[in-house]
């Protein structure tokens, strides 16, 4: 069993529509393959519903990424400028220590999604 | 690196909690009462304790809601009580909460924000120097 430590879980919170687009970026550009999207509703306060109990309630994406520590600040960047998460309901990301992670990659010449 | 300047939050906490589906909404609008911006709420299978709790074992309802919610460390505590509260977490089987720390967490924030929270933060830096 390869297990690693050091490493960074950076989860990120984006409106529906976005995730796949920067799963392709991290694989295509920063050859990250430990990447996992699922979805969620979102509630925020402030909603123009808000007043009515809970608050609007929006289909979010949720991306999950495990990364080298030593790359994480890059990664995390990285993400931010891809999921363009700088403007408003554009969504949140944040990072968390991990203390070990399983080596996962992908079985070699496997061919791309089309 | 990332091509712009990243507001990064540093004094962050996730609350996690998973409970019974249906019971989401309560405990989120708890968590918004004691001062929470927002939540996420997926959907997730449990198993476990209902196993062995009402008759047929059906008294736990087999669905679960998880509920992530980042808060203030400071207001952290607050928070996780009255979610803790709101979703009879005490009682056997109906789910359980944990906090995480968070290294750091960034979002969009409007520029008059970001300049008062840099005013404030140099003002006390300066307060602290000249005592």
């Amino acid at each position: 069993m390869m297990i690693t430590n050091n490493q960074k879980l950076i989860t990120c919170i984006l409106p529906k529509g976005i995730c796949l687009d920067v799963v392709k970026s991290l694989k295509e550009e920063k050859d990250i393959v430990t990447a996992n999207v699922n979805t969620a509703r979102g509630v925020g306060k402030l909603t123009p519903l808000a007043y009515r109990g809970v608050g609007e309630q929006t289909e979010k994406e949720v991306l999950t990424v495990a990364v080298p520590g030593e790359d994480a600040d890059e990664i995390f960047g990285f993400i931010y400028d891809e999921a363009k998460i700088d403007r408003p309901h554009g969504g949140l990301i944040y990072m968390s220590n991990l203390d070990y992670v399983s080596a996962y990659s992908l079985p070699e010449d496997l061919p791309e999604e089309e | 690196m990332s091509k712009r300047d990243i507001t990064v939050l540093t004094d962050v906490s996730l609350i996690t909690c998973i409970v019974q589906r249906g019971i989401a909404d309560t405990i989120v609008k708890a968590a918004q009462e004691a001062g929470a911006q927002g939540a996420t709420v997926h959907y997730a299978h449990g198993e476990g304790v209902r196993e062995r709790l009402g008759i047929l074992a059906l008294a736990v309802e087999v669905d679960k809601e998880v509920i992530n919610v980042v808060v203030a460390k400071d207001q952290a505590d607050r928070i996780f009580e009255r979610m803790y509260i709101a979703g009879n977490l005490d009682t056997p089987g109906m789910g359980f909460i944990y906090l995480t720390p968070l290294e750091k967490a960034a979002t969009y924030i409007p520029r008059e924000i970001a300049e008062k929270l840099e005013q404030e933060e140099a003002e006390t830096k300066s307060a602290a120097l000249s005592n």
